[in-house]
């Protein structure tokens, strides 16, 4: 026996997979990382899935219902401003989800409470012309605190929630077969009058349910929509803008043709290489010149290092459309901030060379929203030259190099938020507000 | 290597190699050679120099006209006494002696002057295609220590099985054997073997992303094996084999793959694996040969197999390969993956002409569980049991293998086919009786099957390999246009399950050779087959029931005129008549019948170290088909295949 094992060492020692064993034949294969949502339905049976702002199901990897509790197992992932409804028979529950980290899990009720605060903001969100994408997740956060706050306090947002209370609890019929008749999304003017009701008109007319609990049969919707704007009319879920911080968003072109700040055509590929497999990076630093030196900033902008903040032109992260080769990226940043940065096609952690727009010197930009609208958006021709680069500027209109406060071209100042370009003719015609995330802001009432 | 692992057996090796004693000089090598030369002709436009060629991924030396040329050197070093060394060269076949000037270079799809177009299967490379060390250290009850190249044949066909010829020596793995126990009271074998990515596991394969889409390491896996024998007393052998096939996946979701690698996501640079495929077999054999009843023997063996495949790492072949696996994918009532667990037996009870009149008797009782499998069994070139089977024809020699792996390619037309026995049960009894020149061999076997059930899940667990029934027609296969089975050729030798079977066969082989008196050197050969095969399929459907009757005659006469120069003439006549072999359960099944008729010359001249050998061979194969809308096909195929060898 003493053989045999002295046997089997010799092959165990000899690097032929044994020691894997030791490590491994034990081991419980991890659960897939996952972004949970975990919570109560009020219908053990309801449907629920989740969209994302614009509509898009996600659909999770595994769902787990045990009576009214539930986790649903998203890809994990960053999300925000999602949407969760819980569809029973005649009746949808919701809850606006403002974000959800990577690897985390998140507890949320889908019941009268999380549908009520979704119908005032949903109608106030309306109200101002605003979708919910544009929502900046944190202030959704704070703003839901003050509608819960005031379910206990009276007020309109108590007595929407004692209606819609009324209404599950008397009209909700989990087995019906029929569509959903309550809660919709409810649209507002901006004087908010109500445009489309969260109640059917069919199922109110035909049902005729006393709403209000006043006694008296309603045949229409008025009372719950009054309700719904009185109640839209004192929160912001979007917020007020940040005095303090302010949305840059960075976009560059990297179609081919584009002009650069002379009107000449742009060569992309003047010092940038192309191959299979690269994309578009972005990568900045707060500027020496900027009186905000934040390290933390510093990191977000990327510190600097090539090829490792990837810019999106998947209409995701604040792309508007996808595939027009139109690259996006945005950060929040301390207003006024002055920042350098670059875009580079390269690889994933790949350096600067081959992949940068030209060597050495760089654009620079100041966070100052010019046109007011409380964000900043820049359009730049990848390789332009001509434009906002520092030095060695190619522009022949200026000196070679441009200071914060230079004027190149007289479209303003060269290092701030401009007009955009649209047609290609070398005049920048358009200021441009994002459609695809919104100011940032913070929490606020009325 | 591992961290884990500071000191490898090749370092060992290498302190071995460099130890004083060890002796290297020119006059230690041993040199051998060996050319061959394969001469194929067919009446057909394909070009190459195999019958038969990858049939999965279509290669291009596949090809029945054609002349290829190999040459191998084998290197063998003897250092010491206790210390050999060895390597194999040899050239890559598949080079066409019309392919001249051919560099190696590939252009796929282009076939140019260039030379530069077919790339290396056409260059005839030399490659290194095994390398060896086998030494013996002073190391109590350890013989020899062998790192390198081999062939895995010191384990069994019910667990590892010998690497099939045209893999030789590709397996490679460390070996320790040697003796417990005196006077071969207790010896053990040994073994770490790396596992072939391109068989070995679900799909064929060990975890290639491309193949594979749920898998990408095969660098980790292994199989491991241990041979215990013991001969107790003289009349008395045991033995006792276990293997394991660890086929591992790096665990997707382990927090270093799936994020940063920060210690708050339990991330720590290291990355746990999981099993993909793990396939553990044993097998206890004895052979009992009582030295005073020299004319009896009886040997027995007992196997078990159990393949536990993880679904999340092996793409269901079974759902996704149009029931093309080598594994089945079990799952228990809630649809869980569970192992598929089998055993299988066998026992041989053999009379050496015990009356003295030259009549000898062999009775063999099988049953191999529906559900056993030895995915690194032996593919080919080996025979478990004792009938002569379904599949073999009367110049189609074959064998019977336990295993969903059975490999029936890179052959020619003249070469043996190999079929399944999963789920065989029955027995057989030979009778041979030998007088003078005259040997007659009779044998009767009879076949249940252990894999006969209704509505069995042959859409999710178990494989069917698309082709269920009806006989297999080794003869007019062709891996390049008949891969899909376009030309009905009849059952894929590996479909041992069926959505619905009732199935039984019986057989009667004679077979007889003489060896004619007075006139020098000539040996009749004949045989006669007779095979009845029935599958009621679905119990309660009486029209679905198979019916299948072979019916095969064959004789050769061989001629040694000389002693350099061999002769053989043969014919041979299959006749198939199939009830109900084509169809579906909803369209109903049709009849087909088969008649083929072939001819075959032989020669062989062997003069000095050269060995000529020439076949040529006719066969007129019809087949009428009785489904509605299908067409009658006819074969008339001459083909021939010449080698020249010379070892040197």
């Amino acid at each position: 026996m003493r053989a045999l094992i002295s046997a089997i060492a010799m092959v165990g020692a000899s690097g032929c997979g044994l020691e894997l064993f030791f490590e491994n034949v034990a081991h419980v294969p991890n659960e897939r990382p996952a972004s949970r949502l975990v919570g109560k339905t009020k219908f053990p049976k309801a449907k629920i899935t989740v969209t994302d702002a614009a509509g898009k199901e996600i659909v999770p990897f595994q769902t787990t219902r045990d009576g009214g509790v539930y986790e649903l197992r998203l890809p994990s992932a960053k999300y925000s401003n999602l949407i969760m409804n819980a569809v029973a028979g005649n009746t949808t529950l919701q809850a606006l989800v403002p974000q959800v980290a990577e690897e985390s899990s998140l507890a949320i009720d889908v019941d009268e409470e999380s549908t009520t605060e979704a119908l005032i903001a949903e109608a106030r969100l309306s109200a101002d012309g605003k979708k919910w994408n544009q929502v900046t997740p944190e202030t959704y956060i704070a703003t839901r605190m003050l509608i819960r706050n005031a379910f206990g306090q009276g007020g309109p947002a108590a007595d929407l929630l004692a209606m819609v209370n009324r209404i599950v609890t008397m009209r909700a019929d989990p087995s019906s077969g029929s569509d959903p008749a309550f809660f919709l999304v409810p649209k507002l003017k901006s004087d908010f009058t109500t445009i489309s009701s969260a109640l059917d008109p069919n199922w109110v007319e035909q049902s005729r349910f006393d709403i209000d609990g006043d006694g008296n049969a309603n045949a229409t919707s008025e009372v719950f929509d009054s309700m719904v704007s009185n109640a839209a009319t004192l929160y912001r879920p979007a917020g007020c803008p940040d005095p303090e911080r302010i949305r840059i968003m960075f976009t560059v072109d990297f179609n081919d043709g584009r002009k650069d700040g002379n009107c000449a055509t742009v060569n992309r590929f003047k010092w940038a290489t192309d191959k299979p497999g690269k994309s578009m990076f972005f990568v900045g630093w707060l500027h020496k010149d900027s009186s905000v030196q934040d390290p933390l900033v510093n990191a977000l902008l990327g510190s600097g290092v090539p090829n490792q903040l990837a810019m999106h032109d998947d209409g995701l992260g604040g792309d508007e459309l996808a595939g027009d080769n139109i690259w996006t990226i945005f950060f929040d940043v301390p207003r006024g901030a002055r920042i350098g940065f670059k875009y580079t096609w390269g690889l994933r952690g790949a350096v600067w060379t081959g992949s940068e727009e030209w060597p050495g010197n760089s654009r620079i930009i100041e966070a100052v929203d010019v046109n007011g609208d409380d964000i900043i958006y820049r359009r730049d021709v990848f390789g332009d030259e001509a434009s906002n680069k520092d030095h060695s500027n190619a522009s022949i209109y200026g000196t070679g190099s441009i200071s914060w406060t230079t004027n190149l071209r007289g479209y303003g100042i060269e290092t701030q938020e401009q007009k955009v370009d649209t047609n290609n003719d070398c005049i920048p015609d358009s200021w441009i507000t994002p459609t695809s995330v919104g100011a940032l802001t913070i929490a606020c009432t009325q | 290597m591992n961290p884990r692992s500071s000191l490898t057996l090749c370092s060992a090796v290498g302190l071995v190699l460099f130890a004083p004693g060890a002796n290297a000089d020119i006059a230690n090598f041993d040199l051998s050679g060996k050319s061959y030369t394969k001469f194929m002709s067919q009446n057909d436009d394909t070009q190459g120099c195999l019958s038969m060629s990858n049939p999965f991924w279509v290669d291009n030396i596949g090809g029945h006209n054609g002349v290829c040329s190999e040459f191998e050197l084998n290197i063998k070093a003897h250092i010491g006494t206790r210390v050999t060394a060895g390597v194999r060269l040899q050239s890559r076949w598949g080079a066409l002696w019309q392919d001249w000037w051919e560099n190696g270079d590939l252009n796929p799809g282009l076939q140019n002057t260039s030379g530069e177009s077919l790339g290396m299967n056409h260059a005839a490379y030399i490659k290194l295609r095994s390398s060896f060390v086998r030494f013996a250290p002073p190391i109590p009850a350890v013989r020899w220590v062998t790192v390198g190249s081999t062939d895995f044949s010191m384990w069994n066909e019910w667990t590892i099985g010998k690497a099939r010829y045209i893999d030789r020596d590709n397996g490679a793995g460390v070996f320790v054997e040697g003796d417990i126990l005196p006077n071969r009271l207790l010896s053990y074998t040994t073994g770490a073997m790396a596992l072939p990515k391109l068989w070995a596991g679900p799909g064929w394969n060990t975890g290639l992303k491309d193949n594979e889409p749920l898998a990408s390491l095969w660098g980790t896996d292994w199989a491991y094996a241990l041979k215990i024998d013991s001969t107790p007393f003289a009349d008395l052998k045991i033995k006792a084999i276990g293997t394991l096939v660890q086929d591992w996946e790096a665990d997707r979701y382990d927090p270093d793959r799936t994020g940063t690698p920060s210690v708050a996501r339990s991330a720590d640079h290291a990355v746990n694996l999981v099993t993909r495929f793990r396939g553990i077999n044993g097998t206890v054999d004895a052979t009992y040969s009582p030295s005073k009843w020299d004319f009896f023997s009886i040997s027995g063996l007992v196997a078990v197999s159990n393949n536990s495949v993880n679904p999340s790492y092996a793409t269901n072949l079974v759902t996704n390969g149009q029931g093309f696996s080598p594994v089945v994918f079990k799952k228990d009532a809630a649809g869980g993956s569970v192992p598929s667990m089998d055993f299988a037996g066998k026992a041989l009870v053999e009379f050496f002409d015990p009356f003295k009149i030259g009549l000898s008797a062999k009775v063999e009782y099988f049953n191999i569980g529906a559900e056993y499998n030895a995915i690194m069994g032996s593919r080919r070139e080996a025979d478990v049991l004792l009938t002569d089977g379904i599949i073999t024809g009367g110049f189609t020699r074959g064998g019977q293998l336990p295993t969903l792996n059975i490999a029936n390619e890179f052959v020619d037309f003249d070469e043996p086919w190999y079929e399944c026995i999963i789920g065989w049960h029955g027995a057989t009894a030979l009778l041979e009786y030998i007088n003078g020149g005259l040997r007659v061999g009779l044998e009767g076997t009879y076949i249940t099957y252990n894999t006969n059930m209704q509505n069995r899940d042959t859409k999710n667990q178990y494989p069917d390999f698309l082709y269920t029934s009806g006989f297999t027609d080794t003869v007019a296969y062709t891996s390049d246009s008949d891969y899909a089975n376009v030309f009905d050729r009849g059952k894929d030798p590996r479909s041992v399950y069926a959505q619905y079977q009732d199935r039984r066969t019986g057989l009667v082989v004679l077979d007889l050779q003489y060896l004619v008196p007075k006139v020098q050197g000539i040996v009749i050969t004949a045989k006669g087959k007779l095979v009845s095969d029935q599958d009621r399929r679905k119990i309660d459907n009486p029209n679905d029931d198979y019916q299948g009757t072979m019916v095969l005659a064959f004789a050769s006469v061989g001629w040694q005129a000389t002693n350099e120069l061999r002769l053989s003439l043969g014919y041979e006549y299959t006749r198939w008549l199939e009830k109900n072999r084509t169809g579906t359960q909803e369209a109903g099944y049709f009849n087909d019948y088969t008649t083929r008729n072939t001819a075959r010359l032989g020669v062989t001249y062997a003069f000095g170290g050269v060995l000529v050998g020439y076949t040529l061979e006719y066969f007129h194969k019809t087949l009428d088909r009785g489904r509605p809308g299908s067409f009658d096909m006819a074969w008339n195929v001459w083909r021939s295949k010449g080698t020249v060898e010379v070892a040197f």
